[in-house]
C-alpha cells in the first residue's frame, strides 16, 4: 500500500473500528510510514481539543412556539385516531364515535346561518338543528375576514366570543372587498353543516363533550382560516385552533394553536 | 458511560409508567412525556437539521410518531433512547427529502446570550459551522454521543447499527471536526491530509431507516 492513508482511516485507527481489510491494510501502511505515524500522533493528540470545542456548544434554545405546536399537533391526533385502534382504547372510542354525530344537530343552524353571509360581522343565531333533537348548546359564529396574526389574535379573543370580532372594519380596509370574498369562498366547504363537523372533528378533544365557544370565519397571516375558540378545564382560560380551508380533509390544515386566558 | 445510572433508570421508570397510561387510554399521559423530552428532542433535531423549520418539522414528526406507535414499544430499550429513535428517523427523513437542497449555514444561534464574551461567540459558532458540515451520519454520531451524552451503546440502538459502526463514526466526525477548527496542522513534510469525500465515503451498512 503506497498511498498515504487519509482522514477516515486514520481516525478509524483510533478506534481500530474500520473494517477488517481496510484495518489491515492501514496497519501495514502505518507501519512503514512515518509520516502517516506522525499524522497520527497529531490527530490522537488533536481530539482533546475537539472536545472541548463541542463543550462551547450552548443546548439549543427551544423556539417558544414548540410546546403549543407539539400540543395542538397531537390534540389533532386524538381525532383520526379513532376507530384505528379500538382495542387499545376501548373508553375513548365509544365517546370519539358518539361525538362528530352529537353536534350536527347542534351545528346545522350555524352553518346554514353562516351561509346566508356575504361579508361584514354576522353573530348567528343558532336554530334548534330542525326539531329532532333537543336544542344544543349555543355558540357564536361570526364572518369578521379579519386577517388575524400571532400578535393580534390573543387580544381578538374576547371580541370572537362575544360574536363580535374586533377589527372587522379595518379588515375591510385593508384587504379590499376581493381579498375578503376569495377569502369567504375558500372557507365555503367549512360552511356547510357536515364540513363544519368534519373540521371541528379535528379540533375538538374528544374524550370531552365541549362544543366550540364561539367561531370566526376570517384569515391568519393572510391564509383564510377559521378561528375556533375552546373551552379548557380552567375558568377564564381557551384554546384557539386556527385552521384553514383543508380543515375538513382527513389530515386536519392546523394553522396555529394558541392559549389565551380571557377576563370572564 | 452512564454518569447517573440510578437517576436515570429513575426517570425512564417514570418514562415507562406514562407510556403504559397513555397506551392504556390515559389522554394526559403522552402530552407529559414530550413535555419530559421535548428540549432533548429538540436539541437533537436542529443539531441534525440545522434549519430551525425543518427540526421543529422533525420534532413534530416524531412526537406524532411515538404516539401513534406507542403500542409498539417493547421496552428493550429506555424509552429516552426509543424517543431519541424515532427524532433521528424523523430527521434523517427530513434530511433525504432537502438532499437535493443545498446546505445552508447554521442558523441556530440566537443572540441568547448575549454575555458571552466576543471571541467565545466566534467559536460557538465556529464549531456549529464545522458540526453543520459533517457528514449527516457522523453529525448524528457525534451530537448523540458527544453533546447529547449518549453511550455508544446506546446511540448504536438508536441507529440500529453496530457499536463499532458508532465508534467510527464519531471518530471521523472528531477528525473532521479537528480539521475543521484548525486543530490540525499539517507537520512539515508530512502530505497533505487529502480533501474529504462527501458522505458515500462512510462505512459501508447503510443508515438504519428501520422504524422503532
Amino acid at each position: 500500500m503506497s498511498e498515504h492513508l487519509d482522514l477516515d482511516a486514520l481516525a478509524d485507527l483510533l478506534v481500530e473500528a474500520g473494517d477488517e481489510a481496510g484495518d489491515d491494510a492501514a496497519a501495514v501502511h502505518l507501519e512503514s510510514c512515518a509520516d502517516c505515524r506522525a499524522r497520527l500522533a497529531e490527530l490522537s493528540a488533536a481530539l482533546p481539543a475537539v472536545t472541548s470545542s463541542l463543550g462551547l456548544l450552548d443546548e439549543p434554545a427551544e423556539p417558544a412556539d414548540l410546546a403549543a405546536r407539539l400540543e395542538a399537533a397531537l390534540a389533532r391526533e386524538t381525532a383520526p385516531r379513532a376507530g384505528r385502534t379500538p382495542d387499545v382504547l376501548p373508553l375513548a372510542t365509544s365517546s370519539r364515535a358518539r361525538s362528530r354525530t352529537r353536534w350536527l344537530p347542534a351545528l346545522a343552524g350555524v352553518a346554514a346561518a353562516a351561509a346566508l353571509v356575504t361579508g361584514g360581522v354576522l353573530v348567528a343565531q343558532q336554530g334548534d338543528g330542525g326539531g329532532t333533537t333537543t336544542a344544543g348548546p349555543r355558540f357564536e359564529t361570526s364572518s369578521s375576514g379579519t386577517d388575524y396574526t400571532r400578535a393580534t389574535l390573543p387580544q381578538a379573543v374576547p371580541g370572537i366570543l362575544a360574536g363580535r370580532p374586533e377589527g372587522a372594519a379595518q379588515a375591510t380596509d385593508a384587504a379590499g372587498p376581493e381579498t375578503l370574498q376569495s377569502r369567504a369562498d375558500a372557507l365555503a366547504p367549512l360552511r356547510s353543516t357536515d364540513g363544519l363537523a368534519r373540521c371541528l372533528t379535528q379540533v375538538l378533544d374528544p374524550e370531552t363533550d365541549d362544543l366550540p365557544l364561539a367561531v370566526d370565519y376570517a384569515a391568519y397571516e393572510g391564509k383564510p382560516a377559521l378561528v375556533v375558540v375552546l373551552p379548557t378545564s380552567k375558568d377564564g382560560v381557551v384554546d384557539v385552533f386556527v385552521v384553514g380551508a383543508e380543515c375538513d380533509q382527513a389530515d386536519a390544515d392546523l394553522l396555529y394553536f394558541t392559549r389565551v386566558s380571557t377576563p370572564s | 458511560m452512564r454518569r447517573v445510572t440510578t437517576a436515570a433508570d429513575a426517570e425512564d421508570a417514570e418514562d415507562r409508567a406514562l407510556l403504559a397510561a397513555h397506551v392504556a387510554g390515559d389522554p394526559a399521559a403522552f402530552g407529559e412525556l414530550v413535555r419530559r423530552h421535548r428540549q432533548r428532542m429538540w436539541a437533537v433535531a436542529l443539531r441534525t437539521l440545522r434549519d430551525p423549520d425543518e427540526a421543529a418539522d422533525a420534532v413534530q414528526d416524531a412526537c406524532l410518531s411515538a404516539y401513534r406507535r406507542a403500542e409498539t414499544y417493547r421496552g428493550e430499550a429506555r424509552v429516552s433512547t426509543w424517543l431519541h429513535r424515532v427524532v433521528v428517523n424523523a430527521c434523517l427523513d427530513r434530511a433525504r427529502r432537502s438532499a437535493v437542497r443545498p446546505t445552508v449555514p447554521l442558523p441556530d444561534q440566537p443572540p441568547a446570550d448575549p454575555h458571552d464574551r466576543l471571541g467565545e461567540r466566534e467559536t460557538q459558532l465556529d464549531v456549529s459551522r464545522a458540526l453543520a458540515a459533517l457528514p449527516v451520519d457522523q453529525r448524528v454520531a457525534v451530537v448523540l454521543v458527544d453533546l447529547q451524552g449518549l453511550s455508544v451503546a446506546e446511540t448504536a440502538q438508536v441507529l440500529e447499527v453496530p457499536e463499532g459502526t458508532v465508534k467510527s463514526r464519531c471518530s471521523r466526525g472528531r477528525a473532521r471536526l479537528a480539521l475543521q477548527l484548525g486543530h490540525l496542522r499539517n507537520p512539515d513534510g508530512a502530505p497533505p491530509v487529502p480533501p474529504m469525500t462527501s458522505d458515500t465515503h462512510d462505512q459501508t451498512d447503510e443508515q438504519g431507516g428501520g422504524q422503532p
